[in-house]
């Protein structure tokens, strides 16, 4: 294995004095430094540190996804799996290109987008599709801000309202039901395209609540990885447990929707469904496990985290019975990472007062 | 209290309990300097023979504290050497003279004590500073000699400080053996600060089974939680002792309390009832690498001496004064130990190149975050190595440093604001709190240089609970100056 590691860094010197391929040396390095990790001493104290790193934290994510990703090929057939490597792919190639031609660092920040997007997209999202919605993703949602940690919103989030807004028919009514049985799904390359509708929409429509056991299992028609609340919810549990997320985040978010969803029950029966079919059906627990979770987008501080997910909650409720749209989740967390920052500040305020300008 | 979630000591597991030895060098190298307090200019001549114990360096009326003959013998030479400050790392360009002892390995022999019961609080206080131990505390032990910026009077509390929360350091006192030297010693400190209150504060597991060990009018003994880092005097004062207004910064002892290591008594017994002042140091060696000694030695002994180490064997390890998260790297094996140092941890250094290590289940990586299956085996003894473990990152807002944060400051917050200059922004933050406990930084996964930036900005925050001490070259030598910390910055802001 020392012997792959000096060839790259051999590879990695030969480019960085050659007059073309010096622009991919930094591709290069990082890929090196995946795949060894170089010992470099702490350089001042503590010169004892933790094991966590970014690559990790970023991996943790991705392993807390994969009982869903699976999920999606049993239900939705390998084109699921063909949908997350074009994300990979095409949104790789928008993350690398812009971060040479800014001559920094690459960072691991994309590994998380580039499965978390394709999960949130319908089955049947063509691919050029996909890759479309990955590099507006990752160019207007993360790269203009700066990259990975200076992003004001959820980069995922960004790509798919993206194309919510601009192809809204595939985007939002061209539902394949899930396939169910045997193998279902893993000896089958894609679903035939029979339309239909999600559980929400069929709710908004005409009032109808699907089962809570087919909820709770996924056998119902919706995005890739958001169908199976059963392993959604797994996935959550281990980032939690694993301390990657802080868990206040999903148990306000899904509290609060719990709350606000039992109220508007009372107040307007017609328009807001039960709590545990809202808790249940569509992107919620995906949302709140995943992409609420996000820590660069959402708020740091303790208390901000729990009103960051109460106002998730009442949004959510509120979009879902009272706009056009039958699901709200990807507009509430897009919404409320614009006030994330501002949540912080009112808890530095709060705690440390209002920042003294002397010289104004 | 908060409860951090941090175990550190996983790192140190099944190791043997520290035994003292003795190191009798061949010859010493004694700094004019120890502790707090300035540079002295020495007050003997090559080819002079010393005994040990004898004063070779005093003045009184510059803010310090004598320093002694370690040991018999004749003096070599007088050097020039740069200053170390082993509490903060900084190696200060102004030199500090050195005196040169050979020893003629006598065993040394006290000079014979006084009954301190009948000696009046100022005569003991004399020989606390005439047995060179003043130069204790962060900021010296207060006495009529000018050992401190302080007076006597103005010691409200002392904090007798017996908490070891870092991984690899260990006790310096034998709480079975040398309990009544020890005892006695508080006693003395009770009677020559007879206006103040002694708190002894000790770990609950050591206090659990002293029961010799109560508290009595004068010497109050306290039991600390056990929390990664609760051993900084800082938050011992603030929890225990629950010291108001620490929140504005400054030192202890402007907040009337003066702190010192759990040797001072032991060192204060040895000087008032033994009549032998403070020229044998005790500190503490622990890590991967080293067997677990406590350690006394002769003042200027040198490090590799010491413990014992040469330069080959120390190079495989990264060598640090005091614990691994709070102590400064150490390369000279030949620099002498002083006064101020407490331990010595060594490291093993990282491994060169792992094959995708964040892929690994990580058995033996210990983390606040559960992400490795070491969380599953809290037992297993965890590796530590003075690694980074990772690439520098910007931060992602994890929140991690603020969560462990034992003064609830937010880190990341005053790393940000301090990295963009925004200065009115990073007072608002109150970085004066910290009390340098270095768990931000360990815990980033970003690794970030999260303590140090914290640091720099608590020394330029505005005010005067946030004035700190430096060290100014002038014609007498190097002296303790205080630095009032908003100087400079109107300047800043035209």
């Amino acid at each position: 294995m020392n012997k792959l590691d000096e060839l790259m860094s051999d590879v990695a010197d030969y480019t960085k004095g050659h007059p073309y391929l010096q622009h991919i040396t930094e591709v290069v390095e990082t890929v090196r430094a995946i795949v060894f990790h170089h010992g470099e001493a702490a350089s001042e104290s503590p010169f004892l540190r933790d094991y966590i790193e970014i690559k990790r934290y970023m991996f943790a994510v991705v392993l807390a996804v994969l009982p869903a990703t699976f999920a999606a090929i049993y239900f939705y057939g390998w084109r699921a799996l063909a949908m997350i490597a074009i994300s990979y792919v095409a949104g790789g190639i928008a993350e690398v290109t812009f971060t040479l031609v800014r001559k920094e660092e690459i960072t691991e920040g994309f590994l998380v987008t580039g499965i978390l997007f394709p999960l949130i997209l319908p089955p049947s999202t063509p691919y050029w599709m996909v890759a479309v919605g990955i590099i507006v993703g990752v160019i207007l949602g993360k790269e203009v801000f700066g990259g990975t940690g200076y992003n004001i919103f959820n980069p995922a989030l960004v790509g798919r309202v993206f194309l919510t807004i601009s192809f809204p028919v595939a985007m939002s009514s061209r539902w394949v039901p899930p396939l169910t049985g045997g193998w279902a799904g893993f000896t089958q390359y894609s679903v035939d395209t029979i339309t239909t509708a999600t559980p929400l929409g069929v709710f908004a429509n005409s009032g109808t609540l699907a089962p809570l056991r087919e909820l709770f299992l996924g056998t119902i028609p919706g995005c890739l990885g958001e169908s199976s609340a059963l392993l959604v919810i797994a996935g959550g549990i281990f980032l939690m447990l694993a301390k990657i997320v802080d868990w206040r985040i999903p148990v306000a978010y899904l509290g609060s929707v719990f709350l606000f969803s039992t109220l508007g029950m009372f107040l307007w029966p017609n328009q807001v469904a039960p709590p545990l079919f809202q808790l249940l059906a569509g992107g919620l627990l995906f949302g709140a496990m995943f992409m609420a979770t996000d820590p660069v987008s959402s708020p740091t501080t303790k208390e901000g985290r729990w009103v960051y997910g109460v106002f998730l909650g009442v949004m959510t409720v509120s979009i879902r019975a009272f706009s056009g749209y039958p699901e709200g989740v990807q507009f509430s967390i897009l919404l409320m990472n614009m006030f994330a920052p501002l949540m912080d500040e009112m808890v530095m305020t709060f705690r440390y007062g209002p920042v003294q300008k002397p010289y104004k | 209290m908060k409860t951090f979630g941090l175990d550190l000591q996983k790192y140190e597991t099944e190791k043997e309990p520290a035994r003292l030895i003795s190191r009798n060098p061949s010859d010493v190298i004694i700094p004019l300097k120890g502790g707090f307090g300035s540079a002295l200019s020495p007050a003997v001549e090559v080819g002079d023979e010393v005994e040990a114990g004898e004063i070779i360096a005093r003045n009184d009326n510059s803010i310090s504290t004598p320093i002694h003959a370690s040991v018999s013998g004749e003096v070599k030479g007088i050097e020039e050497m740069d200053y170390f400050h082993e509490e903060t790392g900084e190696e200060l360009e102004a030199s500090v003279r050195a005196v040169r002892i050979s020893s003629r390995q006598e065993k040394d022999t006290g000079g014979g004590g006084v009954e301190w019961k009948k000696e009046k609080p100022k005569n003991l206080r004399e020989l606390l500073y005439l047995g060179g131990l003043t130069s204790f505390g962060q900021t010296g032990i207060p006495t009529e000699f000018n050992s401190s910026f302080s007076g006597p009077d103005d010691v409200e509390d002392i904090l007798v400080n017996g908490v070891v929360t870092e991984p690899f350091v260990h006790h310096l006192i034998d709480y079975e053996s040398e309990l009544s030297s020890f005892k006695t010693g508080l006693q003395i400190l009770a009677r020559a600060f007879s206006n103040s209150q002694i708190h002894f504060i000790l770990d609950e597991e050591t206090l659990d089974d002293l029961v010799d060990l109560t508290s009595s009018q004068r010497i109050k003994v306290h039991s600390a939680p056990n929390e990664a880092q609760m051993s900084r005097s800082k938050l011992l004062a603030r929890e225990v002792l629950g010291v108001d207004g620490l929140d504005e910064g400054g030192y202890l002892l402007e907040h009337g309390v003066l702190a010192l290591s759990e040797v001072v008594p032991l060192m204060t017994y040895r000087t008032v009832v033994e009549g032998v002042p403070f020229i044998r140091n005790r500190f503490s060696l622990g890590g991967p690498l080293a067997e677990n000694l406590i350690i006394e030695a002769p003042i200027g002994t040198t490090l590799g001496q010491g413990i014992s180490s040469s330069a080959e064997e120390s190079d495989r390890g990264v060598t640090i004064a005091g614990g691994p998260l709070t102590g400064q790297k150490m390369e000279d094996m030949k620099r002498p130990i002083g006064k101020e140092l407490r331990a010595i941890t060594q490291l093993e250094k990282p491994e060169e190149s792992e094959f995708l290590s964040w892929l690994q289940t990580g058995l033996t990586k210990n983390s606040y975050t559960n992400a490795f299956f070491s969380a599953l085996v809290p037992g297993k003894e965890k590796k530590a190595d003075a690694g980074l473990h990772g690439e520098k990152r910007p931060c992602v807002y994890c929140g991690y440093c603020s969560d462990v944060c034992p003064v609830d400051i937010l880190p990341y917050q005053i790393y940000q604001t301090h990295s963009h200059e925004m200065v009115d922004e990073v007072n608002r933050l109150q970085p004066q709190r910290c009390v340098d406990c270095g768990l931000c930084s360990y815990v980033c996964p970003s690794k970030l240089p999260l303590s140090s930036t914290v640091r720099e900005a608590k020394q330029e925050q505005p005010g005067e609970a946030n004035n700190y001490v430096e060290y100014e070259e002038t014609e007498e030598g190097l002296v303790p100056v205080v630095i009032e910390s908003d100087q400079g910055r109107g300047e800043e802001v035209e």
